[in-house]
């Protein structure tokens, strides 16, 4: 459809339009921050229209988005651990406290708990409970995903569920 | 009369739209449908069975986004869609965006250590060969200072001993005239005729300084140099007196004096 021509600028703008909620969501529950997944978001979209070419019609276009809005968060997160020149749990740290600054961020305390015991957990145990929890997504699609088998996912999942409970309870 | 209850009849209207959905449902949904029923029974099953607490939490989004940010106005500078196409049509892309503007020579980090290596070595002398620095040979104290000195006293032995060559004057009396008559014009030539060949203009402005230090007069022995200056010049001359000769004996010149001047 959009290998060439002139469709294909109008099929990558209804691709955006398409998935750019799905996409922003999935990146924003990773970096936090608005204007950090606004800039992550673009980035995701721009590194797929450069690829255009190399992607494999035979894939599902919904999971290379995300794959690489994966990537892209991850990337992002580790700049701003080098950036701030500490270890990556000290990164959530500072996740955890830009949350409650964030203007576009509205989450009652229940909610606030919740967000603070999801940034507990490490990055791909988080990346999974998100995507578990609140997109509802299955094990077979994550498996495509994050390039792990179902059944270490089902495991992480189960670890970080375990986690945050701990946590909602203790604090 | 109208049947009660036909809406046809009673709004005219409306006639022929009945089949007019004027709702839509986006591409695939209801293919997907299923799937995402199932999706969420399953999630929120496993949630309840690993996690009562958890379960009881509403699932709700504390997140925003700006208004307009996703269904803004198009061309608006605040909506996704436009940023993301705004970045792409423009050229930005990723590729540019983080494109430095800077460039630096080819090969330049590649041989980047090495420069810094021979700067270091330059400064502080090489890592290898510092070991062997340290061990370096020692001179006596004053060696350069006293050195002119030693080496006047020397030439002055020499000169005893063009005297005693003085003695074999008659034997060697044409072969000194000679050697003194070629060395002569040779040093006439180069002071009078600078463009002769073979002096090209580095050597026309070395200074006899330049000429008493360089290494190669140094290294040469001295008994070499005039062993190397009698024979050459002997070879050049023949049985024939030559001008040059000629003219020192037509104008009385004392041969002794020049010999002396050797």
């Amino acid at each position: 459809m959009f290998r060439e021509g002139e469709s294909r600028h109008s099929a990558f703008n209804l691709i955006v339009k398409k998935y750019q909620q799905k996409i922003y969501w999935h990146i924003r529950r990773i970096v936090i921050v608005h204007d950090d997944a606004d800039d992550v978001v673009q980035n995701t979209f721009v590194k797929a229209w450069e690829g255009l070419d190399k992607f494999r019609e035979e894939a599902n276009l919904y999971t290379w988005l995300y794959k690489i809005a994966t990537n892209e968060s991850i990337t992002f997160l580790n700049k701003k651990k080098a950036h701030l020149n500490v270890p990556f749990g000290d990164v959530e740290f500072q996740l955890s406290k830009s949350l409650e600054a964030d203007v576009f961020y509205d989450g009652d305390e229940i909610q606030t708990r919740l967000q603070k015991a999801i940034l507990t957990l490490p990055e791909k145990q988080r990346i999974v409970f998100n995507m578990k929890f609140y997109e509802e997504m299955k094990y077979e699609e994550m498996s495509e995903i994050l390039d792990t088998s179902v059944g270490a996912l089902k495991a992480s999942f189960h670890h970080a569920v375990k986690k945050i409970e701990e946590y909602v309870k203790k604090n | 009369m109208d049947t009660p209850g036909n809406i046809e009849n009673e709004n005219p209207e409306l006639k022929g739209s009945e089949n007019n959905n004027p709702f839509s449902v986006p591409e695939g949904y209801f293919e997907n449908l299923a799937g995402k029923i199932l999706a969420r029974i399953e999630t929120a099953r496993e949630i309840k069975a690993l996690s009562p607490t958890l379960s009881q939490i509403e699932k709700k989004n504390p997140f925003r986004v700006p208004e307009n940010y996703f269904k803004g106005e198009e061309f608006s500078e605040e909506n996704l869609s436009e940023k993301i196409r705004a970045k792409i049509y423009s050229g930005e892309g990723l590729k540019s965006s983080t494109k430095n503007p800077f460039k630096i020579p080819e090969r330049y980090f590649d041989e980047l250590p090495e420069k810094i290596q021979r700067e270091i070595e330059q400064k502080e002398g090489s890592p290898v060969l510092l070991p062997v620095r340290k061990k370096d040979f020692k001179i006596p104290q004053n060696y350069f200072e006293n050195l002119p000195g030693h080496i006047n006293q020397k030439i002055i032995g020499k000169e005893a001993k063009i005297i005693s060559f003085r003695s074999y004057y008659n034997k060697y009396k044409y072969s000194a005239i000679a050697v003194a008559a070629a060395v002569a014009a040779i040093i006439a030539l180069y002071v009078f005729y600078p463009s002769f060949p073979g002096i090209n203009e580095r050597e026309m402005f070395v200074s006899a300084e330049e000429i008493s230090n360089s290494f190669y007069l140094q290294e040469i022995d001295e008994a070499t140099l005039i062993e190397e200056i009698s024979e050459s010049s002997l070879d050049d001359i023949s049985d024939q007196e030559t001008p040059v000769e000629e003219y020192l004996i037509e104008n009385g010149i004392d041969e002794i004096i020049l010999i002396d001047e050797l």
